[in-house]
């Protein structure tokens, strides 16, 4: 019994609702006995683990599908001992680089020329190699990437990557020519609107368009996240019937909240006021890109059009420079205080900044 | 008696005698006359004596009036050493009184010694003199000082080895050439022969002995001059040496003015130790901070001196612990306070002043445990030997927060031993001797971690800046005694810059003094620019950064009011060294103050130098690049042209808290969401990543788990919303997720959910609107059905191979799961029911119907189940299999 995330999940290629063409060519990658390193890539919630997870039960059968979490620790160079969960079964590992912070590479490391120096052990395998997932591989830093370079081709016989990341900009050349680049692309409305009657159907309850309609609007192309409100709103209200609130995280009408707050008064005192907020936001360990760029969204959406250019650019503007930089709450007020800016100009005279 | 004599070796110049003669032909102020001229009057004298007759090669054989003669004979014992001035020979000089007897004395003494000059010769003692080079022209010379070198108007410049050659040759005393055959005896009567030595051209020069004169002799012939000097000329004399004294005694009064301790200091003494407060009255600074010194070291008189406070403290004082011996509550006194500001110099006084002796231990000192019981204990105990006077002994251990070390055997514990009279020996019976005299600590850092032991027994004085305009006052009092112009502003800056500093007030000073004779800003800048490197305070940098300097500030710090700011406060920034803290603190305090330009523009060009300052420093942080930190300061900078305003005054800026607020808070939930996915099953741990769970998976959750259930008894609930609450169950359980009883802070029971993720929908410390409230009665409801679920799969797993017990658990089963979810129910059916909680196959799920036996069907299965791993081969098999 499980979240209808995990319990409607499809657990075979042909079982996916959408992209079949993409779930033929990745069956007859696993037939071939050619499989080559993989990087899924693709906006999150679209289905890239799903079918990650459906490609290794093609390669090796459902034994795939038993996961345990193995426990295990890492020295670094400088002697600190790092206790990483992976995920395994017996044919493949799951590494999550984010996990360990700046320490990645020397996971990565070992982890790699462990599976790399033992050979299969269960004979009846279907395939010699095993499977190394790397997921959130856009948060590899350059070095981890770096020392996968050379391995990936080393080791070719006894194990394969699939990367898994929500963009390649961040990937180094070098790996994504080595890598089969697998983009899954999120699902349309109507792809999700046929999962979630699916699963309605499945769970022998009736979905009301409009309720289908709000989760999918609410949801933004995730269907991860669509599945979750879905099961949300279902246990909150049973009958899902009539004018119904979509369940969001809190962390978004919070954010929306931050974003009416900016363009209700701009000033120095209200500037202090959203820096609270963010603060609240960021110990809630909700990630600084994402506040910011869920802010911007909402600030959007509610700006004059002749507005929404000059938003959208500044928010790309300060998101760059707290990548750069080091301290996030910088650069979110930076954001915060140049939209000020920018509304209360144009509320005073009518124009927008010339910002290029 | 006889110096030893150096032939060859220092008659490097071949005819050292003609040099001597040259310099002095250059030098001696009276006109020397020509060689071989007759005598004066007086010179009878000398023809007395045949063994004195000029040497052949001696040329300057010039006449001198009598008088000098007889004066350099007087002062040949006193005139020793080469470098002599005026100064010193002023032990001649100083009986005022006898001057004149004296001078009659002597003239009366040359008299007799003019009529019996064999006698003055014979018995002296002979000496060798050295005849090479400049050297043996000084020592022999010296002993034949005329008397007009004494005389200030003519002797100040005078030149000992020039006029000593002078006078050596035709003076009564022995010269110290001689080749005549004239044999020397000393005074018993031996026969001193005459030297030999070679000259660097190899020529042969004999020496004949000198013979030391006797002060008696000396007195003899001084008398003989009062007869041979005109009258007026003895007056004059006398005049100008009582207006010599006269001048004398004016310099030893100034001398004696600026230097009362020791009135003979040598002139360049450090002005920090010359103008050194000697009196209580003396002191600098605050008078509340000395009287409370002073009052502390005067309730030790009773235990000390034994005798009793003037003035009757009030015995139920509030605190007061009654000491049999008299001490005061606290044994030992800190001073704590900056440098500069007199503490030792307090504690000096203070003692003086109470009439103990000191014993100073300070950080040149050994400090470790022996040194307490060797020096401090000894001194207590003894006295510090005769230099105490028979006074008491108070320790003033200074500099006590550098005293290192830890444990047990550092010298501040062995200290805190001391004062709480604990025996040096745990085992031995005899009782510590307490301790019976005061001792003063002092240090700068109070809160130094090695004083930390000591401070409970500590009474505390904290030393404060010394009142700027005493310590001005004081500053321009030194400045007038050593003749340096300084004006009241310029010494008021130099305050300022020191901070309150006197040493190093003192110390600039005396340095400017060393190179002009008054004293400017600009002296003041370049000397104390650096001198002082205290730091920035996080305070003070966060001030100046927001409120400019007043333009009469700027003036009165600097001198110059050139509108300039980066420089100095680029320094300032950089003394202070906390850039993170300090930028952090800006950047929470800057919304607060009015700048200027108030507008969102000038917040958004200022936020463009923060992100340059955040981009530098992540650099310098991640990658080591130390060469930019250079940099940092002038990123720092531009918030005082951004938000620096006159008003921001009023808005004194505060230590930031926010940001690690927000920091602890987020490791805090950090650790919750950590916890939250070890106890998740290992797919939905792989489908969430570390930002998805806690943006989606969490807060949903938290929904999905909060359904609106009623507080009602399990009995008497609904179906539905017993469906729900079995679902509910159902979910929980594999997530790890439970209920725990509690006691909330007021003492109300309360259920915690376990992991705590119930934070991350809780903004501002509020539930989110659209998730109802979960009392205390739903979630004990929960947790009761839950706890029994968990009993259930218990006794499963545990394989009770009784099958009626389990054909009824089943059908218990049956009935929860047959109102709602029939797959449910169906999933939970099964012997292999999912122990872990992990997932089941689809086939099952997708077919509920198939593995659900009627209940109607009464069967007896027996299987065993034996427990633990095994290597055999595995196969799915079904119930119906066994059948």
């Amino acid at each position: 019994m499980s979240l209808w995330v995990d319990k409607y999940r499809p657990r075979s290629l042909d079982d996916c609702h959408y992209h079949p063409e993409l779930s033929s060519r990745l069956k007859s990658l696993a037939a071939s006995g050619d499989f080559p390193h993989i990087l899924f890539y693709g906006p999150s919630g679209a289905g890239k683990k799903t079918r990650i997870m459906a490609t290794l039960r093609e390669l090796y059968g459902p034994g795939v599908e038993k996961l345990r979490i193995d426990q295990r620790v890492f020295v670094t160079p400088s002697n600190r001992k790092l206790d990483v969960n992976v995920v395994q079964s017996n044919f493949h590992i799951e590494l999550t680089p984010s996990d360990v912070g700046m320490y990645d590479r020397v996971v990565i490391q070992d982890i790699l020329k462990e599976i790399a120096q033992t050979q299969q052990v269960d004979l009846n395998a279907k395939q010699k190699f095993k499977v190394v997932i790397i997921n959130e591989a856009d948060s590899l830093t350059r070095d981890a990437q770096a020392a996968l370079r050379r391995t990936m081709e080393k080791y070719m016989t006894n194990m394969r990557l699939i990367m898994c990341a929500n963009s390649t900009s961040k990937i180094i050349a070098p790996i994504r020519s080595r890598c089969l680049l697998v983009r899954v692309s999120a699902p349309s409305d109507e792809e999700m609107a046929t999962v979630l009657t699916h699963v309605a159907k499945k769970e022998r309850f009736h979905l009301p368009a409009t309720a289908s309609e709000s989760i999918i609007e609410a949801s933004d192309g995730n269907l991860r996240k669509a599945l979750l409100v879905f099961e949300a709103m279902k246990m909150q209200r049973p009958d899902l019937e009539g004018d119904i609130d979509v369940a969001r995280p809190d962390w978004e009408t919070y954010c929306a909240k931050v974003a009416d707050m900016i363009l209700q008064e701009q000033s120095a005192s209200r500037l202090l006021e959203v820096r609270a907020k963010i603060y609240e936001l960021l110990s809630h360990c909700i990630p600084a890109h994402v506040v910011l760029k869920t802010i911007a969204d909402r600030i959007v959406d509610k700006v004059d059009d002749e507005l929404k250019a000059s938003v959208v650019h500044y928010a790309a503007h300060y998101e760059l420079r707290m990548r750069q930089g080091s301290k996030k709450i910088f650069h979110i007020e930076a954001f915060v205080a140049k939209i000020m800016s920018v509304v209360k100009q144009y509320a005073l005279m009518g124009m927008t900044e010339d910002w290029e | 008696m006889a110096d030893t004599f150096e032939p060859t070796g220092l008659l490097g110049f071949g005819d050292d005698i003609e040099m001597e003669s040259e310099e002095q032909v250059v030098a001696s102020p009276p006109k020397p006359a020509p060689a071989g001229a007759p005598a004066p009057a007086p010179r009878p004298l000398r023809n007395d004596m045949p063994s004195y007759s000029p040497p052949p090669f001696d040329m300057d054989e010039e006449p001198s009036d009598f008088e000098d003669d007889v004066q350099a004979m007087m002062d040949e014992e006193a005139a020793a050493s080469v470098a002599r001035d005026l100064r010193s020979l002023e032990p001649t000089a100083e009986e005022k009184k006898k001057k004149q007897e004296e001078a009659a004395r002597r003239r009366r003494a040359a008299i007799m010694a003019a009529t019996q000059p064999q006698q003055t010769q014979q018995p002296t003692p002979p000496t060798t003199r050295k005849t090479s080079g400049v050297s043996s022209a000084a020592s022999g010379s010296d002993s034949q000082l005329p008397e007009f070198m004494l005389n200030p108007d003519l002797g100040f410049d005078f030149r000992p080895v020039a006029s000593s050659s002078r006078t050596r040759t035709e003076l009564t005393p022995p010269p110290d050439l001689v080749v005549d055959d004239a044999e020397v005896f000393d005074e018993v009567g031996r026969h001193l022969p005459r030297l030999r030595a070679t000259t660097a051209s190899g020529g042969v020069v004999m020496f004949r002995r000198k013979l030391r004169q006797r002060a008696a002799e000396e007195e003899i012939r001084d008398d003989i001059q009062l007869l041979s000097k005109p009258l007026h000329k003895l007056k004059a004399e006398v005049e100008e040496m009582r207006s010599r004294e006269k001048a004398m005694e004016l310099e030893r009064e100034f001398e004696a003015e600026t230097q009362p301790a020791n009135g003979k200091a040598p002139a360049m003494t450090m002005w920090v130790d010359k103008y050194r407060p000697k009196k209580f009255s003396d002191l600098l600074g605050e008078d509340r901070v000395h009287r409370e010194v002073m009052n502390w070291l005067k309730e030790w008189d009773k235990c000390v001196f034994k005798r009793q406070p003037l003035k009757k403290r009030k015995q139920e004082e509030e605190g007061f612990v009654y000491d049999p011996l008299g001490r005061p509550r606290d044994r030992v006194l800190l001073l704590s306070g900056p440098p500069g500001y007199g503490k030792t110099t307090l504690a000096h006084i203070v003692a003086k002043h109470a009439g103990y002796a000191t014993l100073e231990i300070n950080a040149s000192d050994d400090r470790n445990a022996a040194t307490v019981s060797s020096r401090i204990k000894n001194a207590i105990d003894a006295g510090s030997g005769l230099a105490s006077d028979g006074k008491p002994t108070c320790v003033i251990i200074d500099e006590i927060d550098g005293a290192s070390g830890g444990g047990d055997t550092s010298f501040v514990r062995s200290l805190i031993k001391l004062i709480q009279d604990v025996p040096a020996r745990k085992k031995s019976n005899t009782p510590a001797r307490p301790l019976r005299r005061p001792i003063i600590c002092i240090c700068n850092d109070l809160y130094a971690p090695a004083l930390r032991p000591l401070r409970p027994f500590a009474h505390v004085v904290r030393f404060r800046k010394p009142a700027s305009q005493f310590l001005v006052a004081r500053l321009r009092e030194i400045c007038d005694r050593e003749r340096l112009t300084a004006d009241l502003r310029v010494l008021t800056a130099l305050v300022d810059l020191t901070g309150g500093d006197v040493r190093s007030c003192l110390n600039t000073l005396q340095f400017i003094q060393s190179k002009s004779p008054v004293v400017t800003h600009e002296a003041i800048k370049s000397s104390s620019v650096g001198t002082k490197d205290t730091g920035t305070t996080l305070q003070s940098a966060w001030d100046s950064l927001f409120v400019p300097m007043a333009a009469k500030q700027r003036r009165k710090q600097l001198g110059i009011d050139d509108g300039r700011y980066v420089d100095r406060l680029a320094f300032m920034v950089q003394a202070c060294g906390e850039h993170e803290r300090l930028v952090q603190g800006l950047f929470e305090h800057y919304p607060n103050v009015k700048p200027l330009d108030a507008s969102l523009a000038n917040v958004c060009r200022l936020h463009d130098w923060i992100a340059y300052y955040d981009c530098l420093s992540g650099k310098i942080a991640s990658n080591m690049e130390f060469e930019l930190l250079a940099y940092v300061p002038y990123a720092i900078v531009p918030w005082h042209t951004h938000m620096g305003a006159p008003g921001n005054a009023t808005r004194p800026a505060e230590w930031p808290k926010a940001d690690y607020e927000s920091f602890q808070t987020r490791v805090a939930n950090e650790e919750i969401a950590t916890s939250l996915k070890t106890s998740i099953p290992p797919i939905l741990h792989s489908l969430f990543t570390s930002s998805t769970s806690l943006t989606e998976l969490i807060p949903l959750l938290m929904r999905i788990i909060s359904p609106p259930l009623k507080p009602v008894n399990a009995n008497i609930v609904k179906p539905a919303e017993r469906a729900v609450l079995a679902r509910l169950v159902e979910l929980m359980i594999p997530l790890g997720l439970q209920f725990w009883q509690e006691k909330a802070e007021d003492g109300q029971p309360m259920m915690r959910l376990e992991p705590a993720i119930d934070v991350f929908v809780h903004y501002d410390g509020k539930r989110a609107g659209d998730i109802a409230a979960s009392r205390f009665a739903v979630r004990q409801l929960v947790a009761q059905a839950m706890d029994s679920e968990m009993a259930r799969r218990r006794g499963q797993a545990g394989a009770d191979s009784d099958a009626s017990n389990t054909a009824a658990m089943l059908a218990q089963q049956y009935g929860v799961a047959k109102t709602g979810r029939k797959d449910a129910a169906a999933e939970s059916l099964g012997p292999s029911t999912d122990f872990f909680g992990r997932v089941k196959a689809p086939a099952i799920v997708e077919d509920p119907d198939a593995p659900s036996v009627p209940t109607q069907f009464v069967f007896r299965a027996v299987y065993k189940f034996n427990e633990g791993s095994s290597s055999a081969v595995r196969k799915n098999v079904k119930m119906s299999a066994l059948m």
